[in-house]
């Protein structure tokens, strides 16, 4: 018999706790369109421990995307969780529902390396003015 | 868009919600599993088993048996002989015997689909064709032919048969998702020419039009190209994909090739594909 079918595993939960969370855009990064069409998303990288111990700060890095991305990214504005980000997705392109969920999350992990958006986690959707994140 | 999909494989069909896609897949027609869950959770696991009937009828008596003593609430699935469905609460299993084979079907308890996955099982395990159909994928395959590759990757889904376990694979069938962004207007033949590496390297090959399908067909050669080769292509307007089917056989199996690529476009033609 399958774990699944005994009771949900740590991954699993992890799994929804992925789910639930809801991606916001760093506020620092600039979205722009070239006039070639090329969109660029230029934001200030994450300075570590060691880099602030020897006295370097963030500089700023500009990463191409596409259509797609960026209509993923245009949707991280701390209104739809994970869930409904995937769901909105696959809606809008027409695409199975487990395509578009490794699609937007393999994306919104691309994006949190690069500092771009951050995730709030715990809560279903954001209110009041403080919120917890996790990079 | 309907809300519910057919899920066919090696040898069994079953109508699942749209939105349970294929996650686990090991074994072959022989014995095996697969696994079908949504966003958050498994929902549905079908394990298979071959054997001599009266071998597996044994064996499912004494499945059978063992629940009763464990006090599930096993009682028979209606409407279908040889049938059990198994209940604890949290968990109910359908055993089933039928032909050759003896299949497990396992889910959470409580799931909506519930009542209505038995109901719609179906075995085609004496049929000459195995239908294949996971993730747009829709194909009809010889039944002794062996799965050698499964690749389910976003955009691009494939599975590859070979006729025997060491000989090359004979069929390939597979799907690539957001047709709308990769034909971007052009025909299917305009855009299979431009962008199919087998479509360019055979200059000399020549297309034909089934129904709404098309097929590139490339004759076998003397010396480098040995085996006669078929491509069937078709869009799929409703789930938006094109839908694809590859044999590469000698050309002395050309009556297969035509019963292969005849029925993968009858078999996309009455699922929905347009």
């Amino acid at each position: 018999m399958l774990k699944w079918l005994l009771g949900r595993s740590s991954s699993e939960r992890e799994r929804q706790d992925m789910l639930r969370a809801i991606p916001v855009q760093n506020p620092q990064v600039e979205r722009t369109l070239l006039a070639d069409g090329r969109l660029i998303l230029r934001g200030p990288t994450r300075v570590d421990g060691l880099q602030r111990l020897v006295g370097r700060g963030s500089v700023l890095r500009q990463f191409e995307i596409d259509t797609l991305g960026d209509w993923v990214w245009q949707h991280c504005q701390g209104r739809l969780t994970v869930e409904e980000l995937v769901r909105g997705f696959g809606g809008e392109h027409a695409v199975n529902l487990r395509e578009a969920e490794i699609s937007v999350v393999s994306f919104l992990n691309i994006l949190a390396k690069r500092n771009l958006v951050a995730f709030v986690v715990g809560r279903e959707k954001p209110v009041g003015s403080r919120r917890r994140r996790k990079r | 868009m309907t809300n519910r999909q057919v899920i066919a494989w090696a040898g069994f069909s079953l109508e699942v919600p749209v939105e349970w896609n294929l996650s686990v897949a090991h074994g072959d027609t022989d014995s095996g599993t697969i696994a079908l869950t949504d966003l958050h959770m498994g929902q549905l696991e079908v394990r298979w088993r071959s054997g001599r009937p009266r071998s597996l009828a044994r064996q499912l008596r004494r499945l059978v048996g063992k629940m009763r003593r464990l006090k599930a609430t096993v009682s028979a699935v209606a409407g279908r002989e040889s049938a059990w469905k198994i209940d604890d609460g949290r968990r109910w299993i359908i055993l089933m015997h039928i032909s050759r084979r003896l299949y497990e079907i396992n889910g959470p308890g409580g799931a909506p689909a519930e009542a209505e996955i038995p109901a719609s099982f179906t075995d085609t395990q004496n049929a000459e064709l195995y239908r294949w159909r996971v993730y747009g994928i829709d194909a009809a395959v010889p039944a002794q032919w062996k799965l050698k590759k499964i690749s389910l990757l976003p955009g691009a889904s494939r599975l590859e048969f070979k006729p025997r376990w060491f000989s090359p694979p004979g069929l390939r069938a597979g799907s690539w998702s957001m047709a709308d962004r990769l034909l971007e207007g052009d025909s299917l033949e305009t855009w299979a020419t431009a962008k199919l590496p087998l479509v360019a390297r055979h200059p000399s090959g020549r297309w034909e039009s089934l129904g709404k399908g098309v097929i590139f067909r490339v004759a076998a050669g003397r010396w480098r190209e040995r085996k006669a080769q078929a491509l069937a292509l078709w869009q799929n307007r409703e789930n938006n994909c094109i839908v694809w089917l590859h044999t590469s056989l000698p050309q002395r199996r050309s009556a297969l090739t035509d019963r292969l690529v005849k029925a993968f476009l009858e078999e996309v033609a009455s699922s929905g594909g347009q």
